[in-house]
């Protein structure tokens, strides 16, 4: 091959990696808002997300991000953090991976000098990189769901979701209430969902209900087959679904397509998401347990401030948001502002020690920190998602729901 | 097969002398930027993974897409001897690396009979099995697929947690484990590998018993991989099981093709290289994988020799076009 | 629940089949081990997705459409990176790393042109269930095994019955006895390239409302549509559908019997004893290069 086109090749490889070498860290090109530069301005208040916005659950991270930048535009609009502007630090993607959790960890600490962090709502993330915001004494609010995140004595770390220790007796108590008592257990291999599931099967043992199977699939695997077939053979009177990102979905789908038309119990709720890859029809009876939950239409939503929150989330990007993740990440940001206005101080020790005081209307409900144990909903709402929508437990079961639904399946309990 | 180059020779001493001070100096350069200090680290960590892949592909021609999974062997494995028995840690890497390197071997015995595709299709495979292990151990010893963490670096009870502190310990690691491969490329081992690369008819027509040679590289490769895997383990002090997935693997091979199958320099610079295009590309997945089959394509259809390949061929044109008889052998 | 087993495992054969109908073909035609298979299978899903869901196409016409421009597409990588490649000489272990380059540039035209969220195409079936015998199967399990069966159909008597196909294997077997016999060589190869890839995209679009359309489907498809094309024997067109069903049954069945979790560590552990035993795989299939 000629000599020149050999130098060529060769000179520009190396300019590539000497201009690389010259990088500090390219900014991201996605969704930004809020963003400002690396190097803690005084009058600053720098919070940092830590998510995942590519890959397959990509529109999680997307919406968290959204969330978190109408909060913070919404706390700038009222004074900011003690003064300081609400900005928000240069994103680092996870990409669902803890190893990227960790390094966005390092990233946020060292090169961003943030004030604050909200942590993935992939729990077992939060696990991996806890320790080094807790270590270098960052305040951080993880969106996650797994009793564990708070189990592992960070001082420094406190969640702004719901615990599924909360949620676990209340699912259970439901299952009794519908005269329920034999069960088929769904579960992934993510934390949060192998926790939860192993607290629901304890739980549900202990008030006489009967745990038929437990079956389990790996993440990423959406040929569940043998999984259904197994489910189906055991016969089960509902199955309940311990399972994360849009897997779900798949499940769901399957499962009635095998033939099984009673109640789904979910861990939590159902997304607009998922219910697109399982057919609205499929998803019929999916009953859940959770301060949040998702709208088709905005009509739908009979509560006043997530409506208020609605309208202006789909004034600003469009569309409703499609997971609750974007709530989550709302409601962190606010916890945050109201520990640093309790503390009157933007210090990460003031700020920890004011959040017991906390107590603010968030999208779920009440977030009341006061039991100083870093978790601000202690109950929960139940739902059932019936002909495309999130309807209250309660009201259904008055409304007849269940009779209609018994007479429709001709399922007996 | 061109002269292979000591690692030092008294007319190279312009320029390893300053490099040397480079490397010994550059944590002082780096003493607010720990960020990169951490990139330092990582380097030494796939640059003696990429050595080891080197060995079995570069010097005996054995295609493999299982080094992370070895990789993974000696993460883990550092990683359960340590939390379960309290052995120091530099002793756990190494019987992490032992181990690693037994199983290599046993795996390379029926294996050594196959070639090119079969060899892929077995290396595949045998990443995939590692990694359904590891995800679904019994009693969840490895946390399964939420992963474990163990303690950083320590050696002789002085703890190594810095990244700065790390990096000489790693340096140390680089420059005993690249000086051992490059005697051993040099000895009767190395060049009986060679010559089962070129032609394994042949070299057992020659009298090398192929087999043995073979098992060999896989030993010394698995020992290298794991080495690698538990100098990870300690630096991050967790391991999840992504890192032991078979997708991993490829960017071995990928560092390795891009710096040069063979060398002493090729797999250093490959490593270096791919890990700086992983933080420049690092936000967009989709430019990242555009940019490895780009690469990949140049440097397999181009550059057969990597960039330090390539770099030679260059030098050696320059210097015959000086004045010299053109040496077309080596064009 | 066997039954219920046995049409999963149906499925996943026709699959795995279809996938390592294009690895054994090229093999046999080119000596090139293709481990794109599986990413041009998913870009057939991305394509079926945009012609079904997008285009609005009816779902026959979505799946012909499919087919005919991953044929096409199958031309163009032929002519553009396979014959430069092959052209070189590269050394075999080279030209298997070119076709894990080509695997990632197609997955990453994939996520630009797609984007990384992963797609759902809508059912095209009014019926969901169909119960029969006592037993409910997925309507859309059934129309895809059907859909394979019949492709496979086609290609069999394509290669045995008409003068293109018959043309086809005699350039696999010996080209340069079929160039003095005056086949275009060249001419084969590209089709057979073109068939493989519009196979795989067949088999992309019929997964798709079944399993989801994503990138990474593709890299372990890749390695089991291989691993079920060497275990029929590589380079055989039946071994390679042999081999789909027989791996494809091996993970259902211990699936469905022993654990859901031991469905991978089954096959693969299948795959490295074919290997060790008999490389050769169930029809004692010659190797095309040592």
């Amino acid at each position: 091959m000629k000599l020149w086109v050999r130098a060529t090749l060769l000179t520009v490889i190396v300019a590539i990696g000497a201009s690389t070498v010259g990088c500090n860290g390219a900014a991201s090109g996605k969704p930004s808002g809020n963003e400002g530069a690396s190097g803690g301005d005084a009058n600053e208040f720098k919070v940092g997300i830590s998510v995942s916005y590519t890959g397959p659950n990509a529109q999680n991270g997307l919406e968290a991000i959204n969330g978190l930048n109408m909060a913070l535009d919404y706390i700038n609009e009222n004074d900011g953090f003690n003064g300081g502007k609400a900005v928000l630090a240069t994103l680092y993607d996870t990409k669902g991976s803890t190893e990227e959790a960790v390094k966005s960890a390092q990233k946020f600490i060292q090169n961003e000098n943030v004030n604050a962090v909200i942590a993935s709502q992939v729990s077992a993330e939060v696990l991996a990189a806890g320790r080094y915001y807790d270590e270098a004494g960052i305040f951080t609010i993880a969106m996650g769901t797994s009793p564990s995140v708070m189990q592992k004595g960070w001082k420094h770390i406190i969640r702004g979701s719901v615990n599924y220790d909360f949620v676990v007796p209340e699912v259970v108590s439901c299952i009794n209430d519908m005269e329920i008592s034999k069960i088929a257990v769904m579960k992934d291999q993510s934390e949060a969902a192998l926790t939860f599931a192993q607290a629901f099967e304890e739980k549900a043992k202990e008030q006489g209900i009967e745990i038929l199977i437990s079956e389990s699939c790996e993440p990423e695997d959406t040929d569940l087959s043998a999984q259904c077939a197994r489910i189906i053979a055991a016969d089960p009177q509902a199955v309940f679904i311990s399972m994360t990102s849009n897997d779900c979905g798949y499940f769901v789908k399957q499962i009635r397509q095998y033939g099984y038309d009673g109640i789904i119990f979910d861990k939590e709720s159902f997304f607009a998401s998922m219910v697109g890859i399982a057919g609205a029809e499929n998803s019929n009876y999916i009953i859940f347990a959770n301060p949040y939950v998702t709208y088709e239409k905005i009509e739908d939503c009979t509560i006043d401030n997530m409506r208020a929150f609605l309208e202006e989330y789909q004034e600003r990007f469009g569309q409703l948001p499609t997971t609750e993740i974007a709530y989550r990440a709302y409601d962190s940001a606010m916890v945050i502002w109201e520990a640093s206005k309790i503390a009157g101080s933007n210090e990460a020790e003031a700020m920890l020690a004011a959040v017991p005081k906390i107590k603010i209307e968030g999208l779920g409900g009440t977030m009341d920190y006061s039991n100083n144990d870093g978790e601000p909903y202690h109950t929960v709402r139940r739902f059932i998602y019936v002909d495309g929508v999130n309807m209250d437990w309660n009201e259904w079961m008055e409304s007849g729901g269940y009779l209609k639904y018994k007479e429709t399946t001709k399922n007996e309990y | 097969m061109n002269k292979t180059a000591s690692i030092v020779t008294k007319d190279k001493l312009g320029l390893y002398a300053p490099l040397a001070v480079l490397i010994l100096t550059v944590p002082l350069l780096l003493r607010n930027f720990s960020y990169g200090m951490m990139f330092l680290c990582f380097c030494e960590i796939y640059i003696i993974a990429a050595n080891g892949l080197d060995v079995l592909y570069g010097y005996s021609g054995q295609i493999s897409f299982a080094t992370s999974a070895f990789f993974g062997i000696g993460s883990y494995g550092s990683l359960l001897i340590h939390n379960y028995t309290g052995l120091p840690i530099l002793f756990t890497m190494i019987m992490a690396s032992i181990i690693s390197a037994a199983i290599a071997m046993i795996f390379a015995y029926p294996v050594s009979k196959l070639r090119f595709a079969f060899l892929s299709l077995a290396t595949i495979s045998f990443n995939y099995i590692i990694f359904q292990l590891v995800t679904r151990s019994p009693g969840g010893i490895t946390g399964d697929f939420n992963g474990a963490f163990t303690d950083q670096m320590s050696l002789f009870g002085l703890s190594l947690k810095s990244y700065y502190s790390f990096y000489y310990f790693g340096l140390v690691c680089v420059i005993l484990l690249v000086a051992v491969k490059n005697l051993l490329v040099k000895s009767r081992v190395g060049r009986a590998f060679l010559a089962i690369k070129q032609n394994h008819h042949a070299a057992e027509g020659m009298g090398i018993d192929v087999r043995k040679y073979k098992v060999l590289a896989f030993g010394i490769y698995g020992f290298y991989a794991a080495f690698a895997g538990a100098m990870y383990v300690h630096l991050v002090g967790y391991i999840s099981p992504e890192t032991v997935a078979q997708q991993q693997s490829v960017i071995f091979m990928i560092m390795i093709l891009f710096g040069g199958v063979c060398s002493n320099w090729g797999p250093i610079v490959g490593a270096v290289g791919i890990l700086l295009l992983q933080e420049v590309l690092g936000y967009a997945e989709q430019y990242q994988l555009l940019a490895y089959g780009i690469l990949l394509l140049i440097f397999i259809l181009f550059l057969p020799g990597g960039v330090v390949g390539a770099a030679k061929k260059l030098l050696t044109r320059l210097k015959n076009s000086k004045g010299g008889a053109v040496d077309h052998a080596n064009s | 629940m066997v039954i219920q087993l046995l049409v999963a495992a149906l499925l996943t054969g026709s699959i795995y089949g279809l996938i390592a109908l294009g690895y054994s073909l090229i093999y046999r035609a080119s000596g090139i081990m293709n481990l794109a298979q599986g990413d041009l299978m998913c870009l057939g899903g991305f394509m079926g997705y945009t012609f079904y869901n997008i285009l609005g196409l009816p779902i026959f016409g979505a799946m012909l459409c499919t087919m005919v421009s991953m044929f096409l597409i199958g031309c163009v990588l032929e002519r553009i990176v396979v014959r430069p490649i092959f052209n070189r000489n590269v050394s075999s272990s080279a030209l298997i790393l070119a076709t894990v380059a080509v695997s990632y540039i197609v997955q990453s035209l994939e996520l630009v042109i797609w984007g990384g969220a992963p797609l759902n195409m809508k059912s095209f079936l009014k019926v969901q269930t169909i119960t029969f015998l006592g037993v409910s199967y997925q309507t859309e399990s059934l129309l895809c095994i059907g859909v394979a069966l019949l492709c496979m159909l086609t290609l069999h008597i394509f290669m045995k019955k008409s003068s293109f196909g018959i043309a086809m294997r005699a350039a696999a077997m010996d080209p340069i006895a079929a160039r003095s016999c005056g086949i275009n060589v060249d001419q084969t190869n590209r089709i057979t390239w073109a068939i493989s890839t519009s196979v795989a995209g067949l088999a992309g679009i019929l997964v798709g409302p079944l399993y989801g359309i994503t990138t990474t489907l593709g890299t372990a498809m890749s390695t089991k549509g291989f691993a079920s094309a060497v275990v029929g024997g590589y380079g055989d067109m039946y071994g390679a559908l042999l081999g789909g069903g027989v791996l494809a049954a091996l993970e259902t069945f211990a699936a469905g019997y022993l654990s859901s979790s031991l469905k991978q560590l089954v096959a693969y552990v299948a795959v490295l004893i074919v290997l060790f035993i008999k490389p050769r795989g169930l029809l004692n299939v010659e190797a095309v290069k040592d």
